[in-house]
């Protein structure tokens, strides 16, 4: 019965109606919460790879010094018996190089300015001109064309990762006029240097950003500026009788206590890419040479081939381990308090911080079994131990993910259990099994920690030829890259770290290629 | 009343294929199975009809230990095949299951092609002698189960890619492949069209004659007209066993006749 004072009840529909909008909110909001962090997450993530890709642009190409020079035989191969072990140990190549750039330069030894002459090329530099003359013995005493990687600092110099230098063209002629205290005085016709200074003196000092004057063949370092004419030090002397016709002010951005490399070399430097003797081509030392300390001899390579022999080892024991463990654990195993105590410790294991693989590493296996420390082996083994609960649990779940018709069928017309499994069951459960390996190899890839541990952190300059060699790889390489202090191993370590990342997401690619392949519906 | 004799009389003269007694059946402290004793002859279809839960799936996986695969599972009583004690820790599964094929509810071929999938099981057993040998095999038992005219042009393509019905008919043949004497058959039709069920049910007729089969159904109207013999199973024990036609149209006991008559279940 209904009580005709109460309001009437709103009939369903309104009811229905009123929460409609609110319900919706809800949905739209939602919505709006998830699409708005995929946004974020696809935004860092893009600008994580732009900026590491334009921190790396620097490193893709390498100034080299193209130069021709006399392989003596005195200076090559001073005991004359043409041993190629002999030829590397005692040749002095620098020496030749040096020559070289002296026939360029041939007043540098008597302005004093020979050291910055040498500054462009480091010694170790020339090691590829030896392993080449001790190969080829016939070599010496012929002339050899030789591209030499300049010295970093000069190198990042030409990068303008210390300013970029401005360049204009001097009006009409110059005349340099060398005064008694051994400074030089230029002038010209009219206020040739009205841009600097307009009006009143400039001095610039060592704390100033440094300008220089660079006529065909010289170079001189502006000290005080006024509009018509200028005092400066001579930093390269021009060939004697040049005209002095054309000639240009550089304002490098920065003071020579800015940088590493002074004004000297870059001097000589710029004189030399002037003549085309100085040139940027693609880097492939990064990818070919083993680590260094010098930045533009350093490169990639032993540290790819000491993660290729790694993980070859941590595939090799942890997959067939990995997958053999779950099939026990998830199909003959008995369920009781031991397995589920296992379960769960497997389970923990896969939470464990790697570092602590990496003492488990330390303390068993080198100082226990006194395995060879910084051993592919050894890290290889350690990696192995940290991926097996991931591969297990991923094989598992692969595992449970087959549906049990399959099973029942295969034992249904008398398969035993083993051939069910191997037959029927794990080839279902291969795509996920590979995604998880490949996934667990690709983390073990980029792992550092436990491998710090194990001195896989070494310097390492020979690619590592065996199980036992040392070798780092890839990601402590980076790291260790990361701590040097020259400017040049900023882009270097960008570009180990994309070199990473490519290793991974070709490592990725794979999974899902296999994946692909091998799925199978039922 | 005269014809029910009759057919009594042919079913119990017919030597006994399956012989269960006092099979209970627990899954962990759950006992699912009470007591049950029945005895199956050979030749025929024998229904096992019941609601949802009653045991008959249960008895069924008893024939071939398929219960084995489930941890909890205890079985305890004597289950005869041919005389031999299948619960017998000395009967071997794999020998088991060679002879008691088994066909599922959802169909389930593997996924490989249709001539693998019916030769698996020549194949792990070794009957075959060499691959014409097996090629015979597959193309008589695709017979048998009434395919091989659908699918004797693509023998190499996936199991999985044919009709529902089509596919049930290729696990049948995958079972008879391997030359069983039993077939337990587990609701087969139950996710099938009435085209394809009507298929399977005249199937079962053609292979009454050669094998035993026993079929587990929820539809009344199916064991009617497919099986010589039903037994209906309630809360774990079985009710009533008798020739089909005594069941459905003379049930001795009142939860047989409320069942058939739809009055619970």
């Amino acid at each position: 019965m209904t009580d005709p004072t109460l309001p009437p009840r709103p009939s369903q529909r309104d009811i229905v109606a009123a929460n409609l909008k609110k319900r919706y909110g809800a949905e739209q909001r939602f919505r709006a919460f998830g699409l708005a962090m995929v946004s974020i997450g696809i935004i860092a993530c893009c600008l994580l790879i732009a900026s590491i890709i334009a921190q790396s642009i620097p490193a893709l190409t390498q100034n080299r010094l193209h130069i021709a020079i006399n392989v003596s035989a005195s200076k090559a191969d001073p005991a004359g018996k043409r041993d190629p072990a002999d030829i590397r140990q005692q040749g002095n190549f620098y020496a030749m190089v040096q020559d070289a750039l002296l026939e360029r330069f041939p007043t540098a030894e008597a302005d004093g300015s020979m050291d910055d002459v040498f500054d462009l090329v480091t010694s170790l530099a020339t090691t590829p001109i030896a392993k080449q003359v001790a190969a080829n013995p016939d070599l010496i005493g012929q002339d050899l064309n030789v591209a030499l990687p300049i010295n970093d600092d000069l190198d990042m110099f030409f990068k303008g990762a210390f300013g970029k230098s401005v360049e204009s063209v001097g009006d009409g002629a110059i005349t340099p006029l060398a005064l008694p205290d051994g400074t030089y005085q230029l002038s010209g016709q009219g206020p040739i240097f009205a841009a600097l200074a307009p009006t009143g003196t400039l001095v610039l000092d060592d704390e100033k950003p440094s300008v220089f004057v660079e006529t065909t063949s010289g170079t001189f370092k502006l000290q005080s500026v006024t509009a018509t004419t200028a005092t400066a030090t001579m930093l390269v002397r021009p060939k004697a009788g040049e005209a002095a016709s054309s000639w240009r002010i550089v304002q490098i951005a920065s003071p020579q206590q800015g940088r590493a490399v002074n004004d000297a070399t870059i001097a000589f430097g710029r004189q030399l890419q002037a003549q085309g003797a100085i040139k940027a081509s693609f880097n492939t030392t990064v990818f070919t040479n083993s680590d260094s300390n010098e930045p533009e001899l350093a490169g990639l390579f032993s540290a790819f081939i000491g993660s290729l022999l790694t993980l070859a080892v941590t595939a090799l024991l942890a997959i067939p381990i990995g997958v053999a463990t779950a099939v026990y654990l998830e199909e003959f195993a008995p369920k009781n308090w031991l397995t589920d105590l296992i379960e769960v410790n497997i389970n923990n294991l896969a939470a464990v911080p790697s570092i602590v693989f990496g003492l488990l590493g330390f303390a068993v296996f080198l100082t226990f079994f006194g395995m060879p420390r910084a051993a592919p082996l050894v890290g290889g083994i350690v990696l192995a131990l940290m991926s097996l609960p991931v591969i297990i649990i991923a094989s598992r779940a692969a595992l449970k993910a087959v549906p049990p018709s399959i099973r029942e069928a295969a034992l249904g017309v008398g398969a035993s259990r083993m051939q069910a499994i191997f037959h029927h069951v794990l080839p279902l459960a291969l795509p996920g099994i590979m995604t998880g390996s490949i996934l667990a190899m690709a983390h073990a890839l980029g792992e550092t920690a436990p491998l710090l541990l194990i001195g896989m952190v070494a310097f390492i300059a020979d690619v590592p030829t065996s199980l036992t060699d040392s070798a780092t790889v890839l990601p402590v390489e980076l790291f260790m890259w990361a701590g040097r202090p020259e400017r040049a191993w900023e882009p270097r370590t960008a570009l180990a770290i994309l070199a990473l990342l490519v290793f991974m997401i070709l490592m990725n690619g794979l999974a899902i290629i296999l994946r692909r392949k091998f799925e199978r519906r039922w | 009343m005269i014809a029910l004799e009759t057919k009594t009389a042919v079913a119990t003269s017919q030597k006994v294929k399956v012989k269960a007694r006092d099979i209970n059946v627990f899954y962990g402290t759950k006992q699912a199975l009470f007591d049950v004793s029945l005895d199956i002859p050979e030749s025929s279809v024998t229904a096992f009809i019941g609601p949802s839960g009653c045991g008959k799936s249960t008895f069924l996986r008893c024939i071939n230990r398929m219960n084995d695969t489930i941890d909890s599972c205890r079985v305890q009583g004597v289950l005869e095949v041919d005389g031999r004690n299948v619960n017998d820790r000395t009967i071997d599964p794999v020998v088991l299951r060679a002879s008691v094929g088994m066909v599922f509810q959802k169909p389930n071929p593997f996924p490989k092609t249709i001539f693998e999938n019916v030769a698996y099981g020549p194949r792990i057993h070794g009957i075959s002698k060499d691959k014409t040998d097996l090629e015979q095999i597959v193309e008589q038992s695709l017979r048998k189960a009434g395919l091989w005219e659908e699918v004797k042009d693509r023998l190499h393509q996936p199991g999985t890619g044919l009709s529902g019905g089509q596919q049930q008919r290729l696990v049948i043949a995958r079972a008879i492949a391997v030359n069983p004497e039993i077939i337990l058959m587990d609701e087969p039709c139950s996710a099938l069209d009435p085209i394809a069920t009507a298929k399977i049910e005249e199937l079962i007729d053609e292979l009454r004659v050669n094998f035993c089969i026993i079929i587990v159904t929820h539809s009344m109207a199916q064991a009617a007209r497919v099986s010589q013999r039903t037994a209906f199973f309630h809360m774990g024990r079985v009710v009533e066993v008798g020739a089909t036609e005594d069941i459905f149209t003379n049930p001795r006991d009142t939860r047989t006749q409320d069942y058939i008559t739809g009055r619970f279940g």
